[in-house]
């Protein structure tokens, strides 16, 4: 009897661990999702043309993908009176662009982004361009920033406050060599930007772009920022940077947080989940005005 | 105000006791000399009583004359005496254990412990015999496990030490090992807590109605106490489990004087299969790789009676894990060695000296210091030999990475005992606390061809200063009527801001018809130390980060009122509980600090908000008897709010469990053949679901080049779904036998007897057909052990 209860008691140990390796498929009660559009717009003063991105919403258990979606028309509101539409999507990427032939400019008023498809209900969002930046002094100190221990140039930027609007800065940053006929190449190209700023939020793990918000402190603010363009290895050869100050909306803000944040954590599964930010009324998706503004340092 | 009022009372309160005459001393264990806390000293004939504090000592104030006195302490004989009380007596007790360490009629004799005479409402123990003879998972008896099955308490998931006390985290729960508050419980990665229980002597766990002596958590207070050692003889306790040994020693230094106990415990699974992977290497003698994984703990106290009226002691715990994995490559024109490797270890010291003042009044000086520490090792180096294509000659790298981080606490307090009179126990006294945080550092180090990089990320160091005072007072006002209430006041000092409230504490008894007890209580509370911890796993990363000058100190009020009876040996309760918390800390969504290689401080990772939790629990309890265990149901609703997270909406805890059940039984088959068995049962916890994925635009400064779009996961709300239920059954049989000199026991145990798969995490996946589907995965499925112990 002993040995038969032993022999069973081992049979059962060994056979469970079979659920271990391969789960066990539990029905969760989820709701039928309903698709619905999806379409992101970003429009800044210096863009000459618009691309929008429309797709529609899966739910985890369809089998389908989520994929661009055809068919669409964009229609683009300035205090409700249509300024632009367009429905042609781009075979090779999938977008709807919008060339505008000049830049789109900003003026004052509120804007609304709507978006209309045969298969689902219109989707609408607003916003309103933001003040542009005001650059009251931008500083090269070669050889003077820091990138983990290493040696880089440090860009000090001070911008002049707004009285009574919350400012939100994204600092991105391009470096050329002004001689031709030294360096051979003399195109503008992006370099990483990184700041030891508490108040700075690094968007992008190359150092893509620094996030500044004044966070409800409404005063002057100033900035220092290595970039990686000679990191570690100083240069004899004459070059610039351009320093490109782009404000954003509050809408904007709360979306670069959001998808940099999900970006950041997609490949780590020790991170917190995030939800994308969105603006739009009737699906998802975001709708978010900037300016921006550029200035050559030195 | 509230002071001048508390004042007032004890004035009141000890007025006119002058005719009355003082008994008091200690109460000791008559086998080993050890000091019983909590033995009831009642005298039947006034119907009044006090008991034994946490180091063995009472004063009982009587009036003058002729008194019948009675002891009962659970597992030992009574004691009845009568004594002429002329003047202030000191007096010390020995009480004999019972013949069976459970017996159930010396539990029935016993009036004045009733649940129901208590004014302290919301507070478990579980005797330690008790704990011991329950089924353990792999044999090793968990403190903590026992714990979970208690309600109002839920563990963190499959495995896990964690407690969940009422809506709570882990890090509301002060754990306090003699005294000393101990930062991390876990081994293994939380399927172990560090506490051996043949070192420990008493456990016990308040829930609410915190006195006024406990503050600088909001959830609970764990108060484990290690044995003393024995006075008067020299004893051992070894046992031998699946994976892991543990000895204990403890005996007389000077008898009757002095004494010590030593404990240890050890895995080893490590040399168990170090075998079975140096057989795999030897198959690929080229590409190796040995992991490798211990824990061990080690407890010892001293303790010395240096007179009647003073007496000293030094405790020491610490225990360390390691886990790690080796490898090398060893090919003819390229070699590599890598490792990677996670240690934690805690360490706890304390010093005491009790001082007895007067027959009244009894102090116990304190000075702690506790460390917890974790650190993360990554390295590689390589070789290219010349042989290798396209390198010219020998070329090396090499990559190490650290990851660490810390906290250490040096402390002191004072603590009194006043007994004017058995109408007061009054308690007062103060402490200072000193945190170094060391709130998680990267150390990176690469080296290539002439290249160097050594640089550290984050991890600057806090230091921040605590201090507290309290007093409480328990006052019987009546037969009927029973009071205790209290003040804390605690100031943290840190980034040259201070923080400082007054916590106000009260709770109630009186007696309704039949012998009912209503209770009622109200604890304010305050915390400044703060654990940062992913909600998906209880790993030893979290990291404990103190309020500074931007994150406020977290605060709740806890509001509890319940029903308590005795029947004969059974124990019943009823509560309700309703609790607010502020100042929560969370991470802000997306943010990590493991894997995270950026410069942000912790401070710009976290968010602050509120949570609420409230609910009933019911527990009836059988301490002795041949068969004794409990029933325990909760049911129970916790909640979190942070602007900053799920668009500022409130969502269900990740703990959040509806209903919670526990049943557990442990029954003497014969003398020498003892059966126990615990099932429990729980919602299954909350979790975030991507209910639906969409293809979001990029703006162009997260563009890779010009491919404007990532394809995204999105849930409607956090935590809006649920794993499945958790259940598990159990098991195990003991057989006693006793030697000349010893005593052993065989233990053969099963853990989740009838295989429920419980889940730990969940993907989703594709079936055979290609549609997607949840997949449950768990982690523990039947796991059968067995144990020797011997006892000499």
């Amino acid at each position: 009897m002993k040995k038969i209860i032993f022999i069973a008691f081992i049979a059962i140990s060994a056979s469970s661990c079979g659920k271990l390796t391969e789960g066990v498929v539990r029905n969760i009660d989820l709701p039928p999702h309903t698709p619905t559009l999806v379409g992101t717009l970003f429009a800044d003063n210096s863009d000459s043309s618009l691309y929008a991105v429309i797709s529609q919403t899966r739910g985890l258990l369809d089998s389908n993908a989520s994929e661009l979606l055809p068919d669409a028309i964009i229609n683009l509101y300035k205090d409700n009176v249509l300024q632009h539409s367009w429905n042609t999507q781009d075979a090779q990427t999938g977008y709807y662009p919008l060339h505008l032939g000049d830049t789109l400019g900003s003026n004052e008023g509120a804007y609304t982004f709507e978006v209309l498809h045969p298969d689902f209900d219109a989707i609408t969002a607003a916003d309103q361009f933001p003040p542009r930046a005001i650059i009251t002094e931008a500083i090269l100190n070669k050889g003077a920033g820091q990138i983990f221990s290493l040696e880089a140039d440090e860009i000090i930027v001070k911008l002049k406050d707004i009285a009574g609007i919350d400012q939100h800065y994204l600092f991105s940053c391009m470096v050329r060599f002004v001689d031709f006929a030294v360096a051979q190449d003399t195109s503008w190209k992006r370099v990483g930007l990184y700041s030891d700023d508490q108040r700075a939020t690094q968007l992008g793990a190359g150092g893509d772009a620094i996030l500044l918000s004044e966070n409800g402190i409404d005063t002057d603010l100033q900035i220092s920022l290595a970039t990686s363009a000679f990191l570690g290895s100083s240069t004899q050869e004459e070059y610039e940077y351009r320093l490109r100050i782009k404000t954003l909306s509050d809408e904007g803000l709360n979306y670069y947080r959001s998808i940099s944040s999900y970006q950041t954590a997609q490949n780590n599964p020790f991170s917190e989940p995030v939800v994308i930010y969105s603006n739009v009324e009737g699906g998802y998706g975001i709708f978010a005005l900037s300016r921006t503004v550029e200035t050559i340092v030195p | 105000m509230k002071a001048r009022i508390l004042l007032v009372l004890l004035a009141i309160s000890t007025w006119g006791a002058a005719q009355n005459k003082t008994l008091s001393g200690y109460v000791r264990d008559a086998a080993t000399g050890e000091d019983l806390i909590g033995v009831n000293i009642w005298s039947p004939e006034l119907k009044v009583g006090t008991s034994t504090n946490a180091y063995g000592f009472y004063s009982f104030t009587l009036p003058k004359g002729k008194q019948i006195i009675q002891l009962t302490y659970l597992g030992y004989e009574n004691k009845n005496f009568e004594l002429d009380l002329t003047s202030n007596i000191s007096l010390n007790f020995e009480l004999k254990p019972a013949d069976n360490m459970l017996n159930e009629v010396t539990v029935i004799a016993s009036e004045s412990n009733q649940i129901q005479e208590q004014i302290q409402m919301s507070k478990m123990e579980v005797p330690i015999k008790q704990l011991k003879s329950l089924p353990a998972i792999l044999g090793e008896v968990d403190i903590m496990k026992t714990l979970q099955l208690l309600p109002g308490v839920q563990s963190g998931g499959e495995g896990t030490s964690g407690l969940y006390v009422r809506g709570g985290s882990p890090d509301q729960n002060l754990i306090l090992l003699d005294g000393v508050p101990l930062y991390n419980v876990n081994h293994l990665f939380g399927f172990f807590s560090v506490f051996n229980a043949d070192a420990i002597s008493n456990v016990s766990l308040t829930k609410g109605g915190f006195p006024a002596r406990y503050g600088g958590r909001l959830s609970s207070v764990l108060e484990i106490k290690m044995k003393e050692g024995n006075m008067r003889e020299f004893h051992g306790d070894a046992t031998a489990s699946i994976i892991a040994s543990k000895m204990t020693l403890e005996g007389p230094l000077v008898k009757d004087k002095a004494s010590f106990m030593i404990s240890g415990r050890r895995t080893y699974l490590d040399v168990l299969a170090r075998p079975f992977i140096n057989a795999a290497n030897q198959q690929n003698p080229q590409s190796t790789i040995s992991p490798t994984y211990y824990f061990y703990d080690m407890n010892g106290k001293v303790n010395w009676k240096i007179s009647d009226k003073d007496r000293v002691y030094f405790s020491h715990f610490q225990g360390k894990d390691d886990f790690g994995t080796k490898g090398r490559d060893n090919y003819d024109d390229y070699q590599a060695e890598f490792g990677f490797g996670l240690d934690w270890r805690n360490a706890i010291t304390a010093a005491r000296w009790n001082h007895q003042w007067s027959p009244k009044l009894f102090s116990n000086v304190t000075a702690t210091r506790s460390v917890y520490n974790f650190n993360t090792r990554i390295s590689q180096e390589e070789r290219f030999l010349p042989n290798y294509p396209d390198t010219a000659g020998t070329e090396e790298s090499r990559f190490a990475g650290l990851y660490f981080s810390g906290i250490e606490d040096y402390g002191a307090r004072i603590d009194f005992d006043f007994v004017p009179n058995p109408q007061h126990y009054i308690r007062y006294g103060a402490g200072w606390t000193n945190h170094k945080f060391s709130p998680g550092a990267t150390n990176f180090e690469f080296q290539q061809s002439g290249f160097n990089l050594d640089t550290t990320i984050g991890g600057s160091e806090i230091f921040s200063d605590e201090a507290f005072a309290y007093i409480e007072d328990e006052w019987n006002v009546n037969e009927n009527f029973k009071i205790g209430y209290g003040l804390h006041l605690n100031t943290l000092f840190v980034e040259n801001t201070t923080y400082t409230r007054l916590q106000p504490r009260i709770g109630m008894n009186y007696s309704l018809p039949g012998d009912i007890a209503l209770k009622a209580s109200y604890a304010d509370m305050m915390q400044t130390v703060n654990l940062l911890t992913n909600e998906g796993l209880g790993l030893p990363t979290d990291l404990w980060v103190p309020s500074t000058a931007t994150l406020k100190p977290q605060t709740s009020q806890q509001y509890a009122a319940g029903l308590a009876k005795n029947i004969g040996p059974f124990e019943f309760s009823i509560e309700g509980y309703y609790k607010d918390m502020q100042n929560l800390v969370s991470y802000r969504e997306g943010a990590s600090f493991l894997f995270s290689v950026d410069d942000d401080s912790w401070e710009d990772k976290v968010t602050q908000g509120q949570g609420t939790s409230y609910g009933m629990e019911f527990f009836a309890q059988k301490k002795a008897g041949k068969t004794n265990g409990w029933i325990g149901y909760t049911l129970s609703w916790s909640y979190r709010q942070f602007d900053e997270i799920n668009g500022g909406e409130r969502y269900f805890f990740t703990y959040d469990r509806r209903h919670d059940i526990s049943v557990v039984m442990n029954h003497e088959l014969t003398d020498r053949i003892n059966f126990s068995a615990a099932w429990v049962y729980g919602t299954g916890r909350a979790v975030t679901l991507p209910e639906f994925s969409y293809i979001a635009g990029l703006p162009e400064e997260l563009s890779w080049w010009n491919y404007r779009q990532l394809t995204v996961e999105r849930a409607t709300d956090r935590n809006s779904y649920r794993y499945s239920p958790y259940h598990r059954l159990d098991l195990s049989l003991s057989f006693r036998k006793e030697h000349k000199n010893y005593e052993r026991w065989w233990t053969i145990s099963a853990y989740n007897a009838y295989n429920n798969l419980n889940p730990f995490f969940m993907e989703t996946t594709q079936d055979r057909d290609g549609n997607p589907q949840l997949r449950e995965y768990g982690l523990f499925p039947i796991i059968p052990s067995i144990a020797y112990r011997i006892k000499f």
